[in-house]
């Protein structure tokens, strides 16, 4: 084997053999199933197999009306959250860029949400807010504040989660971009401001420009995120009241798992799928200065 | 020997330490267990009274060289985990927590071996004696065949704070409100008043004293699913079908009874604390512990032990029990028969074990010794030991409210078996939810329902 390949290729072979396994074991095939299954009607909690249906689930999709007031919750959803996450992350950023006390210190503390579980996230959100039980409807009380019933309402309810999300992921986004304006040129920055430029102009007209790739980057990440969110809705508000706060991938779950259509579920992945991938690539393309493709940047284009 | 390879297998014995290793020291620190014990690893629920079936199991299993092993998983995810599990060829499980409302699935998938299965010899059916069972056993049942080993079935009823219902002031104060005499409510109008007659702002009175904090007339888990398998007893109570009509097999989420009864939940639901609509069973049970409510309806096993447990309740004695009201004549006590079993899955590898363990620790005279002994607030499934001189004697609360179920006249309902149930559950939480939550009129949650509902039978071929 060694002869008829050559001792490098035998080698680059073995060693290729573990990643294409992961990809095509762990990634390609589960994708393909899933395709498979779209197809297919397949109640797991009573049919034996899959049956053949065709498109039938495809059409269902677009008289699911549950579906589509589930995508309006999700995009209200990641769309807020991701707004607020960036807005306080670059906030977050730009303070830890300086030279401050205990600056580590503090950036290790902002890291903490992040790396704890969504399930304890949710489950400290549900208690933090907690009408009876939760400090802060208490706090609210004390200084005679409005009573707030925050998993009662339809957009309290929301918030609540808007709220967890942004204590968990806005950590993430300040990592990313404090790594970004990092990587920001000191003598750029010095030099506009030797020519006399504000602060805030030095930031709008040197820093940002610089960091843009990366909020780009961090925002697409966000949102496509904030469209797989489903321990914190299941633990605070189980979805309600009503529908109110019930995200695709909630609606996606309770198909697979609590209806037990998992061929309906697929068929919802599947489209989801497609939808996000067409979003992101028109984001991309919007994007000033992102070059799309290797070949784009090559020739320049896509700028 | 190159020094290439020489450290070829230097690599190689240091990849086979950390590879087996590892297993060798576990091995050696696994205590030593007799070679003839058989592990039956049984998927359950963390409610205590599995609890005290693994340790009654394990000490009737001692003498067999049986011993029960439980993991726990959250109730709504025994059924999940079992189909999936079975599905994927898991070998894992030989004993199943089984809830009557997945009975159909599992007995569609053939997850749990029938215990008719077992019954071959007449020693096994002297020990297991079927007809010693309660009538709700048939909720185990699918196709004649029993698909788990009854254990227990509790009734849905009403609590109430017996003590705020002797005391005169409130009596005299609802009198003069209500024109009749406080006493647990009857029929759903009366709980309706009750509720709303104790529902106070903190610094309201109660029983003579001001109130520290806001208290509530009544108290029903709220949270989607849960909020169904409470709402619909008293749907069918008001006359309803449960959710469609098996001659037509036509949805009837609309009708005029369900408008009635969703419009009675409204008016209930302002009683019950803002946040009752995130409230499981527990967490429902817990709140009415802590003296927040003065009536509750649950299951009684749950409230009986969450309210009687000196550690956690501040309202130890007080609550007493009523049946479900009745809402129409025809319909009197409205109840449907729940119950819970352990089964034997169909993948075990110890499926004789099983059904020996099972059959010893549940027989009559282990439920009995079970009831006496270890747990006297057992809500059992075997008829001679509800009846028992000996249990009766015990007098506790639990089983004086259990006998109030099998003395009063009531009407017990089955629930459905369509594949379809699950979502058509989910439908009515919804439309519950969303009147209840004042999103939609009760109207218009209960048409947008119906018409959700109504798609799915198109989907399934039902109608047309």
């Amino acid at each position: 084997m060694g002869k008829l390949f050559g001792r490098q290729q035998l080698f680059l072979g073995v060693f290729l053999v573990p990643g294409v396994a992961y990809v095509l074991v762990w990634r390609l095939l589960p994708a393909l199933y899933t395709v498979y299954l779209s197809f297919m009607s397949y109640n797991l909690a009573f049919d034996p197999g899959p049956t053949w249906v065709g498109i039938r689930n495809y059409l269902q999709l677009v008289r699911d009306d549950n579906l589509l007031a589930s995508l309006g919750v999700t995009l209200k959803f990641s769309v807020l959250a991701t707004f607020v996450e960036l807005v306080l992350g670059l906030g977050t950023a730009i303070l830890l860029d300086r030279d401050l006390p205990l600056r580590n210190l503090i950036m290790g503390l902002c890291l903490v949400p992040m790396v704890l579980a969504p399930v304890a996230v949710a489950t400290i959100w549900y208690v933090l807010l907690h009408d009876f039980v939760g400090p802060i409807p208490h706090l609210i009380r004390l200084i005679h504040g409005p009573e707030i019933a925050w998993f009662t309402t339809s957009w309290t309810a929301l918030l609540s989660i808007i709220v967890a999300d942004v204590w968990e992921w806005t950590p993430l986004m300040t990592l990313l971009l404090l790594a970004a304006l990092q990587g920001v040129s000191r003598e750029t920055v010095e030099a506009a401001m030797v020519d006399g430029a504000s602060g805030l102009q030095v930031f709008r007209f040197v820093t940002l420009p610089q960091i843009t790739g990366m909020i780009a980057v961090a925002v697409g990440l966000r949102f496509m995120d904030a469209f797989l969110e489903l321990d914190k809705v299941l633990i605070m508000t189980g979805g309600g009241p009503g529908t109110s706060t019930e995200l695709v991938s909630v609606h996606i779950y309770r198909t697979a798992f609590q209806f037990f259509t998992l061929g309906y579920a697929a068929t919802i992945v599947i489209a989801f799928l497609v939808l996000l991938a067409v979003i992101y690539r028109f984001y991309l393309r919007a994007l000033p200065g992102y070059a799309f493709s290797a070949s784009e940047r090559m020739s320049g284009a896509g700028g | 020997m190159s020094s290439r390879q020489i450290r070829l297998w230097i690599v190689g014995l240091l990849v086979g330490v950390l590879m087996f290793g590892p297993v060798q020291i576990w091995v050696h620190l696994t205590p030593a267990k007799a070679a003839s014990t058989v592990t039956l690893n049984f998927l359950a629920t963390d409610f205590p009274e599995y609890d005290a079936f693994v340790a009654a199991a394990n000490a009737a299993g001692k003498p067999m060289g049986i011993e029960v092993k439980k993991t726990n998983v959250n109730f709504d995810d025994v059924q999940k985990k079992a189909l999936l599990d079975f599905t994927s060829g898991v070998k894992t499980w030989d004993l199943i927590f089984l809830n009557s409302s997945w009975t159909p699935s599992f007995a569609a998938r053939k997850v749990l071996t029938p215990i008719d299965d077992f019954l071959t010899t007449p020693e096994a059916k002297a020990l297991v004696n079927p007809t010693d069972f309660v009538p709700a056993t048939k909720q185990l049942m699918s196709h004649g065949k029993l698909y788990s080993m009854p254990y227990l079935s509790a009734p849905l009823m009403v609590a109430y704070r017996k003590d705020l219902f002797d005391d005169p002031s409130e009596r005299q104060a609802f009198k003069a409100k209500y024109g009749y005499e406080l006493a647990p409510p009857k029929t759903y109008k009366e709980l309706l008043n009750i509720a709303k007659f104790f529902t106070r702002k903190k610094g309201e009175t109660l029983a003579g004293k001001p109130l520290d904090d806001d208290f509530y007339g009544n108290v029903i888990a709220s949270k989607k699913p849960f909020v169904f398998s409470r709402y619909e007893h008293m749907l069918v109570a008001f006359g309803a079908d449960l959710l469609y009509d098996p001659k037509t097999m036509r949805p009837t989420w609309d009708s005029p009874e369900s408008v009635a009864m969703l419009k009675y939940y409204v008016e209930l639901f302002k009683t019950m604390p803002s946040d009752a609509q995130t409230m499981t069973g527990g967490m429902s049970a817990r709140f009415a512990a802590q003296g927040r409510a003065a009536t509750a309806v649950h299951w009684l096993d749950l409230m009986y032990s969450g309210f009687e447990d000196p550690k956690a309740s501040k309202v130890v004695g007080k609550f007493a029990y009523t049946l479900l009201p009745t809402q129409i004549p025809s319909r009197p006590h409205a109840m449907g028969a729940d119950a819970n079993g352990i089964g034997i899955y169909a993948l075990s590898q110890h499926k004789t074990e099983a059904f020996k363990l099972l059959a010893e620790t549940l027989s009559t005279k282990g439920v009995k010794d079970f009831v006496l002994k270890n747990y006297p607030e057992f809500p059992s499934m075997r008829v001679s030991v509800l009846n028992d001189p000996g249990v009766i004697k015990t007098r506790s609360g639990l089983y004086q409210a259990m006998l109030m179920v099998t003395r009063e006249k009531s009407y017990l309902f089955s629930f459905p078996e369509i594949k379809e149930w699950a979502q058509l559950v989910d439908i009515a939480c919804d439309s519950i939810l969303e009147a209840s939550t004042g999103q939609k009129t009760v109207e218009q949650a209960l048409k947008d329902g119906q018409k959700r509902m109504v798609d799915i039978f198109k989907r399934a071929g039902y109608i047309k």
